[in-house]
């Protein structure tokens, strides 16, 4: 007798039940079938209806799920969810619909199709980010089979409120029966082939480890993988720019390193300051100064989630080791830890709201640490050509996007290098001559 | 010159009441600190940041800790090199790097002084024959993973009359030694081993009835196992399971299993189990309950993270040490067992997770 595998099925055709099931072929089977509604819908009505989504969130989710939920709010708006598209698609989001002209091509007009089944393994550090990709998946008409982290209330309360609105054209019960929820063990294998097997896209978001398994699980031939992560963030401001912003940029810092507790992708770990002044003093004042932020944000906005005591143990062991050889500027207890210290280069990332603040005498340097695993850098840099010019030479070898401080956890196209949209169509030509 | 510890060290390890103990204990943290304050500037620094004053100590829980996983990223010293003798490392389970301890001939003797003090008061002054469920190549070996198994073992041996190694090479047990031991079947024994090890081998000899039938033989013996819990915290087993299993196996009371915690950064000094479970202080050393969260001192009978402070170390500052190990203290004094002084537990951990995500990068 082999063994009996089973996932628990959490959301299928519109409805919930935390049911323990063993043959997942059969929600595949059942969300297959709203693959003709799906592509029947009109993106103009898909935009209403994601803007009005955005709006209920906004309006009464709020103050559940803190700012983490605002971003989502905010990517949401009709506006710029145009704007995403234009991007991904070439400028032209009837492509969605039908077939249009590109470019003043007349040879061929461009229609783009889904790809079909979207399958999103949702890591548990940051489930309100894959959010994104559901709804960048449903905007450009793909079906989502979602494998949610083990703890996953928010994430499925999120998408069961989609009931909750509905506009002119589009019931959000419809839209909710294009939507699979399930949980899968981590070391369920087989399962997890069954989902990999299925999908025509397959997006990751996740560490080091859950991509790798992910990205070994047998696909089909042209499966589509968009991966996020495991990517590593962190910031850069020079004195000049801190002259005038020293209160403005420690705050906005704080919020980029507090947001999801420093576990997401985007989240700083690292702080350089370009500096000339041997002293390092606006270095060390700006330590200070992301400290009183720290706790301001920690108090009024952002509080800490529960920690580990292992994680407690290696922060107090940080907090010991800069005592030593930095200057460590610590919460009385564990909730947040700024560390200055003259070393060189990325810190080790420890998480859980503990970031590094170093003085570095050439912004450009920092290009010798990068790699293909650097997402964001955060920037705080007086002169916009000198930043033009660190940006450019610094990507060449890794870093994704660059947004300013204050900014690093908002989503936005391109994410980790890709315009997700463009990668969840099949672009489809015809010949117009006759 | 006697040193005010060197007393402390000549008193039984569980005769005086926590009030009673208090003052004497103090004196003498009060004086290593000083020592370390004065001979090591990183410790001083360390406790100007802190802004601590050891002239000002009112009491223990004043003096600033250090984590003990410091040792493993910096060298602490208190005397010169010259005076080092020997270098212990502890096992790295929880990270790739082994904790490294200086010690100076001073404090080699305070932990001999206080591990035979402490040990005897619960096997008694006579020695044993010692059964090591280890390698005897583990006490032969240089090898720096093995050193912190070796210095245990070394440590302990100061209680045998003779001693033998059962396991072989793969530390499997070696039948071919077990069955060369005919003659201690008459002696009285200590099976000593580190408590993964012990339970590796329990389960891999469960059913195995020539074991039974050799430890049978063998009157009552001590069963003391160190090396704490980490290791095996993937297989839940229970201590009672463990006890279970030894009993059965060894042929021993589990009243006379007896598990001993301690670590390498403060050497000399363990806490082993009573009859009763719970884990005995000594004069040598005293602990708090953190609160994990805020790092407050725990009321008795709430759970933390454990703090140690003993005045033995002299080569290097560790006097007071935050562990990552959760306890609570269950009271004072008043343990059936009879021993004084404070007597604790070890607390399971919370079963919460640290969030894995897409920020979790295995290197930069």
């Amino acid at each position: 007798m082999g063994i009996l595998l089973t996932f628990r099925n959490i959301l299928s055709n519109g409805i919930s039940y935390e049911k323990d099931e063993d043959n997942l072929e059969t929600s595949i089977i059942n969300l297959k079938s709203k693959k003709e509604w799906l592509h029947s819908q009109k993106i103009d009505d898909l935009l209403d209806y994601f803007d009005a989504l955005g709006q209920y969130w906004k309006n009464n989710v709020d103050e559940n799920f803190g700012n983490n939920l605002k971003y989502v709010s905010e990517f949401l708006s009709r506006k710029n969810l145009v704007k995403e598209l234009k991007i991904s698609l070439r400028g032209n989001i009837s492509s969605l619909d039908k077939f249009v002209n590109l470019f003043d091509d007349n040879e061929f007009s461009y229609h783009a199709q889904p790809r079909g089944i979207s399958v999103h393994w949702i890591a548990g550090n940051v489930d309100v980010l894959g959010i994104f990709s559901v709804i960048q998946a449903l905007l450009t008409k793909n079906l989502c089979l979602i494998k949610v982290p083990k703890n996953y209330s928010l994430f499925k309360n999120l998408i069961l409120s989609l009931k909750q609105v509905s506009t002119k054209k589009i019931d959000g019960k419809d839209l909710l029966n294009c939507i699979t929820l399930i949980y899968i063990d981590r070391s369920d294998l087989k399962n997890q082939e069954i989902l990999s097997k299925n999908a025509d896209i397959r997006i990751a978001w996740g560490g080091e480890e859950a991509v790798s398994t992910i990205l070994s699980l047998k696909k089909n031939f042209f499966t589509e993988d968009i991966i996020y992560g495991p990517k590593y963030s962190y910031a850069i401001l020079d004195s000049e720019f801190l002259k005038d912003n020293l209160k403005d940029s420690a705050q906005k810092l704080a919020l980029d390193v507090s947001m999801f507790d420093q576990y997401a992708c985007n989240s700083p770990h690292t702080i350089f300051i370009e500096n000339n002044d041997p002293n390092f003093s606006i270095v060390k004042k700006f330590a200070k100064e992301l400290s009183n932020s720290m706790e301001s944000v920690n108090r009024l906005m952002l509080p800490k989630s529960q920690t580990s005591e292992k994680k407690l143990m290696e922060i107090l062991s940080l907090r010991a080791e800069y005592d030593f050889k930095g200057e460590v500027f610590a919460s009385k207890n564990m909730d947040w830890t700024v560390v200055y210290s003259e070393d060189e280069g990325l810190a080790n990332p420890c998480f859980s709201r503990v970031v590094f603040v170093r003085p570095i005498k050439n912004a450009e340097e920092v290009g010798k640490f990068h790699n293909r695993k650097i997402q964001s850098i955060g920037l705080g840099i007086a002169n916009l050509e000198k930043q033009e010019k660190i940006i450019d030479s610094i990507t060449l070898s890794g870093g994704d996007r660059c947004p300013s401080i204050g900014n690093m956890s908002k989503f936005h196209s391109p994410w980790d290098g890709i315009f997700g949209m463009d990668r969840m169509v099949r672009w489809i030509s015809m010949g117009n001559k006759k | 010159m006697t040193e005010v510890i060197d007393e402390l060290l000549k008193m039984k390890p569980f005769s005086l009441k926590y009030l009673e103990k208090k003052p004497h204990f103090m004196k003498c943290v009060t004086e290593s600190i000083k020592f370390h304050y004065t001979n090591c500037i990183d410790y001083q620094n360390y406790c100007k940041k802190k802004n601590f004053d050891p002239n000002k100590i009112k009491d223990i829980s004043d003096i600033p800790f250090l984590p003990i996983d410091i040792f493993k990223k910096i060298t602490l010293l208190s005397v010169p090199k010259s005076e080092i003798i020997k270098i212990v490392k502890s096992s790295s389970t929880t990270s790739n790097l082994p904790s490294i301890i200086h010690l100076d001939k001073k404090t080699v003797n305070r932990q001999i002084i206080s591990l035979n003090s402490i040990i005897t008061d619960f096997i008694g002054k006579e020695k044993l024959q010692f059964i090591i469920i280890d390698n005897k190549k583990t006490l032969e070996t240089n090898n720096d993973n093995l050193s912190s198994r070796n210095s245990a073992i070394r440590g302990m041996l100061i209680f045998a009359k003779k001693f033998n190694c059962i396991l072989d090479e793969n530390l499997k047990l070696d039948l071919e030694i077990l069955s060369e031991l005919e003659n201690i079947k008459n002696s009285k024994s200590c099976i000593f081993g580190f408590t993964w090890l012990i339970h590796q081998v329990l389960s891999q000899n469960e059913n195995n009835e020539k074991i039974k039938e050799f430890f049978s033989k063998i009157p009552q013996s001590f069963i003391l196992h160190i090396g704490g819990w980490k290791k095996l915290s993937n297989l839940s087993i229970s201590k009672q399971e463990f006890n279970e299993k030894c009993s059965n196996i060894f042929n021993t009371n589990p009243d006379k299993i007896i598990d001993v915690y301690g670590m390498t950064e403060q050497l000399g000094i363990v806490y082993p189990d009573c009859k009763y479970g719970n884990k005995h202080v000594p004069m040598f050393s005293e602990i708090l309950i953190r609160n994990i969260d805020s790092l407050e001192i725990q009321p008795d009978g709430k759970s933390g993270f454990i703090q140690v402070i003993s005045p033995i170390p002299n080569s290097y500052p560790g006097t007071s040490l935050i562990t990552d190990d959760i306890g609570e203290i269950l009271g004072r004094d008043n343990c059936p067992c009879g021993r004084k002084g404070t007597y604790f537990i070890f607390k399971k951990r919370s079963e919460i997770a640290d969030p894995k995500g897409c920020g979790d990068t295995i290197d930069i």
